[in-house]
């Protein structure tokens, strides 16, 4: 059940008045929302609601046993029990066939071609996303930075959630715990920043993203070879927008959703093509997953603590893992490689020691430096979604030779796909927290107002959108 | 005890703001995504209980298309759909 769905906008109109309609019994609200999570999730795959009942159970009583054991062995050996059985769940639905795959490739390499097994396992939506919820769960509890649950149902719903189930934001125990603990409640703000959230997020991906992948990014992807190179760069900024309207768009209404059933989640995307240095960038993009990535990878492996050798080789680790996440090919490793490159590359410019006029220079950057970095950074960017959104290497390597060749005939960037790229490219730099801003204009209208603007913007953007639906770029992580 | 009460009286209002914001949206796209109804309806599997939905669907659209939010809906497509042709030259 995707969000753009007439289906889920009956679910969820069903599950708003169930849910709400129990405000005065905690404990049934619960059991009504997690039974709406299951419904979700089975939506898709009716066989995998188990293993998301496993995943749960498995957290849970990791987290019984850590909070209740007094020997600190027992809690660490039930720690890595839990992280090893996340992480093989894991490993088996969506890297057991990649690696086989790899093992083949190696052996015929070296002269010891072998019929290995071709495992074609299907992937449970969202695996990547409660895998790593419930990991910083059990972390967390074993921390003692949040207490473990007595309700399995708390936790069963901490991790099945629907509206962040399938593609995040990964939502950390520590924030949504707690809201589960306090009477819920609908204020103004969180109904109309629900809804803002909700439009913008639809005309993201049903307009931005399903234009720019339907009619410009696949096809160019699928033969750069027939396009000139202006084609060539307009289609990867096109990527550049179509997946952060694809992603943000997704996380908006994730966000929006929860608001209406009076959760709060944190943002997930903060402009991020205005960043003017990868780090920056990290700061600004899929914040949950590099926040999780920091706080369960970066800093365990030893951070940035133990001299520049070992932070750079940290850096490494977390991006090539952070890479491998998105997906079961070596395309992404090297798009987390571009960017531990860049980012260790960053931290080595930073650590130069920069005269007086240098370091006064730094405190406020001219116009056209700012510009400039924001330019480099925004293409560096682009360079790694070449090999982040290609099939593979050759088709990699196949688009940036093509790029190379310099030609100018524009074929596939129509004048309206050019004015979606310019006009959302030019977006990121609105001022920040405009649709913050926005919803609270929204709160002193009458409900007849809100109820109509409401309307009339779902109308247009059913009107204006194209006619099918790309998927999820998200939804095959 | 009086914060909870004036907090849950709150709640039930914008509660019933959102249900209203929701019937009107629903409204709207009945009006003028009667097209979209029809599709929908043709989308359900076939049996004695989807065949009046069908039927039910069909009429409005054609109701909709005499009275006007359908051919509104069906311009405004058109209108994008020219804007996607233009070329650069």
């Amino acid at each position: 059940m995707l969000f753009p769905t007439p289906e889920f906008a009956l679910f969820f109109c069903v599950v708003f008045c169930a849910s709400w309609a129990a405000i005065a019994r905690p404990q049934t609200r619960k059991f009504i929302l997690l039974g709406a999570s299951y419904f979700f999730y089975g939506y898709w795959d009716w066989r995998f609601m188990g293993l998301l009942a496993f995943s749960s159970a498995v957290n849970y009583l990791a987290g019984r046993i850590i909070a209740d054991a007094s020997a600190s062995v027992v809690r660490r050996r039930t720690l890595i029990a839990a992280i090893a059985i996340n992480l093989s769940v894991l490993a088996g639905f969506k890297y057991a066939g990649f690696f086989m795959t790899s093992l083949g490739d190696a052996l015929a390499l070296a002269g010891l071609e072998r019929d290995l097994p071709l495992l074609q396992i299907v992937l449970p939506v969202g695996i990547s996303f409660f895998t790593f919820q419930g990991i910083s769960y059990v972390v967390d509890v074993y921390r003692e930075e949040t207490p473990a649950v007595r309700s399995p149902v708390d936790l069963f719903l901490y991790i099945s959630f629907f509206p962040q189930l399938v593609a995040g934001p990964i939502v950390r125990a520590a924030w949504f715990l707690p809201q589960l603990e306090q009477a819920p409640k609908l204020t103004r703000a969180a109904l109309c920043l629900g809804l803002t959230l909700i439009l913008l997020g639809l005309f993201k991906k049903m307009v931005i993203a399903n234009y720019l992948a339907t009619e410009l990014v696949d096809t160019v992807f699928i033969d750069p070879a027939g396009y000139s190179s202006l084609d060539l760069l307009v289609a990867i900024y096109g990527y550049a927008i179509q997946i952060y309207c694809d992603f943000s768009g997704y996380s908006d209404i994730a966000i929006g959703v929860a608001a209406l059933l009076g959760y709060s989640f944190h943002r997930n995307f903060d402009q991020p093509y205005r960043a003017s240095s990868l780090q920056d960038f990290w700061r600004r993009w899929h914040i949950s997953l590099s926040q999780w990535l920091r706080d369960y990878l970066y800093k365990p492996l030893g951070g940035s603590r133990f001299g520049r050798t070992s932070t750079y080789r940290n850096l490494a680790i977390t991006m090539l893992l952070g890479g491998i996440w998105h997906g079961a090919a070596w395309t992404f490793i090297v798009w987390g490689a571009i960017h531990a490159a860049v980012l260790a590359a960053e931290r080595a410019l930073r650590r130069r020691p920069q005269s007086t006029e240098a370091a006064h220079a730094t405190i406020r950057p001219h116009f056209i430096v700012s510009a400039g970095k924001i330019a480099l950074t925004f293409h560096i960017v682009c360079l790694s979604w070449i090999f982040f959104r290609a099939e593979d290497f050759a088709a990699a390597f196949s688009y940036l030779h093509q790029l190379s060749v310099l030609s100018t005939e524009l074929i596939a960037a129509t004048p309206f796909l050019t004015a979606l790229v310019i006009a959302s490219l030019a977006a990121q730099f609105l001022p920040a927290h405009s649709v913050e801003r926005l919803s609270a204009r929204l709160e002193p209208l009458p409900v007849v107002l809100l109820a109509a603007g409401f309307a009339i913007s779902l109308l247009a953007i059913d009107l204006v959108a194209p006619e099918g639906m790309a998927p999820f770029i998200y939804f095959q992580f | 005890m009086e914060h909870e009460k004036s907090s849950k009286d709150t709640t039930s209002v914008n509660v019933r703001a959102g249900i209203v914001i929701f019937i009107a949206a629903g409204a709207v796209f009945a009006l003028f995504g009667s097209n979209e109804l029809v599709s929908m309806a043709y989308d359900l599997p076939e049996n004695a209980w989807t065949a009046p939905l069908v039927s039910t669907a069909e009429d409005w659209h054609q109701a909709m298309q005499a009275l006007g939010p359908a051919a509104a809906a069906q311009a405004v497509r058109d209108a994008v759909a020219e804007l996607r042709l233009f070329g650069w030259s």
